[in-house]
């Protein structure tokens, strides 16, 4: 029961909904990638409305029980308001034209829009070193339709490490494989515990309940995790593998699933699972033998090749298998890698392009030679004409996985190649020449 | 030197088809004309922020240090409004990125149309051989009501012409994909040598 007078109470309300409303108008000026941010502002507006219409109900009946009537004020508009809505304010901050890499957010969307239809995407860049998604479609949390992606704001500029949305679009879609898989998954770890002759022998049913918690999570995390990994990879080939090593390259790669890592699965053991299930090797030999310049290609391919010695010794799967719980959890994700992998690849509609197709490996090598001669690979010249009548120019829309695998082939060539003599562009220049690139597409 | 045809545009853009010669992208057909290639608007600008700097000078340290205090970089997006007041100068860009081979130089001019409202888009209109980067443009109206732009606008026009010999841009804002902000430094490094 609420301590204070109810005008107290009223009077903070109505005071919160009035700053937040010049918060809104504040926003609403600003400007934005797309009109997503401007429904997202119209949105929150209707709530704002909403709530003070039901201020005024409650208010209405105040006399009849004050202590019930402050309670609700509380429960249905403050509480809400603070919890939810104000969210919202740094979200739409952090989506501003200035604040995110704006010629890529068309793209995000677009990809969102064929992967998940149901969300509709808020993209903003966030101080924290990581890439995440959150949403919220379920009757008991559905105050909004929107689903949140944020990507670091250090690397607000980078495309390439923007691959990995095709990891977070993902994740909403992942619910759908491990509910199915969920109970089966349960009933095999805890009897695996039961039958364990090494460290759980005879433990007590309480007990045993217990520790399968964990090893629960640990199973709902990695398949998570994994079904992303394969979708990414799936979507963007090399980049995307590219890109998961990048991010790793300052973690460990062995970390175990813990409580404190939130049961992620070692990075050493992700990169075995994708390029296991998601990398087409005739694929990726196509692509080093149509690239013009032997120099370059060189480069990825041994970097490549580098990545398939590390993931071949499989020392990822031996050290889960050396850790008496993660040993039990990864057993259930192994069984269902087949179907996980299959899940992925019919999950992802057909209408998307994805890099292993003709459309996108041909482009690959063209978009290289521009980005390599420090021009934007946005599009390819089909045709030139200018000797009939006719005269013709006819050009073709770069993929965005061609434009990510051009641009990561040319990363691994400026990792070995750059010195600050100006032969080789900078990075920044690579990065402004990619993010121009998607403008266009 | 000589001004480029279409014919002889469409040429040298067949040869630059690996990024190598002649770039304009991206093109169609129909922006080419009989001696020019039609150039849009892009969405980016640079507005100076009058209220924060007394003056420019490039003698005072401070001033080249920081661009950010005087110059603010906005972006709008497709279908939404700029709007250039009477005598107001703002830097914006070509949405085209334009590469030039070592022997094609280029000018560029506002179009007629908008001459006539008043509108300017370049002081500095010439582009050397072997740039790469969307082409800065210095726009100011020069009329006395308002002018709304719109990123796609046909804004300008690139001339082409073929250089006698071969030189190689090397300047300060080589591969700009918007506007750029002014290398003050270097003039200030420049005018403490003479």
């Amino acid at each position: 029961m609420p301590g204070f007078p109810i005008e107290r109470i009223h009077h903070q309300i109505e005071n919160e909904l009035s700053i937040f409303c010049s918060q809104l108008n504040k926003l609403e000026v600003e400007t934005y990638p797309t009109k997503r941010c401007l429904d997202i502002i119209n949105h929150l507006r209707e709530k704002v409305e909403d709530y003070r219409s039901k201020k005024r109900s409650i208010m209405d009946q105040v006399d009849d029980n004050p202590d019930e009537a402050a309670r609700k004020l509380i429960s249905h508009i403050h509480n809400p308001l603070v919890q939810q809505d104000v969210k919202f304010l740094d979200w739409l901050r952090g989506a501003q034209t200035q604040n995110v890499p704006w010629s890529v957010i068309p793209c995000i969307e677009h990809l969102s829009r064929k992967i998940i239809p149901e969300h509709k995407l808020l993209t903003y860049c966030a101080y924290y070193y990581n890439y995440a998604i959150s949403w919220s479609l379920s009757e008991r949390l559905a105050p909004y339709p929107y689903t949140v992606l944020s990507l670091p704001r250090l690397h607000r500029t980078n495309l390439l490490w923007h691959t990995l949305v095709g990891h977070e679009i993902f994740h909403p879609c992942c619910a759908e494989f491990i509910n199915k898989h969920n109970q089966n998954a349960l009933s095999k770890i805890t009897q695996q515990l039961r039958e364990s002759d090494e460290l759980f022998r005879g433990l007590e049913e309480e007990r045993i309940e217990r520790i399968s918690g964990p090893i629960h999570l640990a199973w709902r995390r990695a398949t998570e995790e994994l079904l992303c990994d394969m979708a990414c990879v799936e979507l963007f080939g090399p980049a995307g593998i590219l890109t998961m090593r990048a991010f790793a390259a300052c973690s460990s790669l062995d970390d175990m699933p813990s409580p404190t890592n939130n049961f992620y699965p070692p990075w050493r053991y992700r990169f075995e699972v994708v390029w296991e299930n998601s990398i087409d090797i005739q694929k990726l030999d196509s692509i080093y033998s149509n690239c013009s310049n032997s120099e370059i290609m060189e480069c990825f391919k041994q970097d490549m090749e580098s990545f398939g010695k590390l993931v071949s010794s499989q020392e990822g799967a031996a050290l889960v298998d050396r850790h008496p719980q993660a040993k039990i959890a990864y057993k259930q994700v192994k069984n269902l890698l087949p179907a996980a992998s299959k899940f992925v690849k019919e999950s992802l509609p057909g209408t998307l392009c994805r890099w292993h197709s003709q459309r996108v490996l041909n482009q690959i090598p063209k978009l290289l030679e521009r980005l390599e001669k420090g021009i934007p690979p946005n599009e390819i010249i089909l045709e030139v004409d200018e000797t009939t009548q006719k005269q013709k120019y006819e050009t073709q829309s770069a993929e965005l996985p061609a434009i990510l695998i051009a641009g990561w082939i040319y990363e691994t060539y400026w990792q070995k190649k750059y010195t600050a003599n100006g032969e080789i562009m900078p990075y920044e220049t690579m990065s402004r020449l990619l993010l121009k690139a998607c403008e266009d597409i | 030197m000589s001004v480029l045809t279409k014919q002889v545009i469409l040429k040298e853009l067949k040869k630059g088809r690996t990024g190598a010669g002649l770039v304009i992208t991206p093109l169609k057909i129909d922006q080419i004309g009989p001696s020019s290639v039609d150039v849009h608007l892009g969405h980016e600008f640079i507005i100076f922020r009058r209220a924060l700097i007394p003056s420019f000078d490039i003698m005072q340290d401070n001033i080249y240090r920081n661009v950010h205090q005087y110059q603010q970089k906005v972006r709008i997006s497709e279908g939404d409004k700029f709007v250039l007041h009477p005598h107001q100068l703002v830097l914006g860009a070509t949405r085209e990125y334009i590469g030039l081979s070592d022997n094609i130089s280029a000018i560029i001019t506002g179009r007629s149309t908008w001459g006539r409202t008043g509108l300017i888009i370049a002081t500095a209109t010439k582009i050397d051989p072997g740039f790469k980067g969307c082409v800065t443009l210095e726009i100011m109206n020069e009329g006395v009501i308002p002018l709304v732009l719109y990123p796609g606008l046909r804004i300008a026009q690139l001339i082409l012409f073929r250089t006698e010999g071969k030189s190689t841009y090397k300047g300060t804002y080589q591969f700009p994909t918007g506007p750029a902000f002014p290398n003050l430094d270097k003039e200030l490094q420049y005018m403490k040598r003479e």
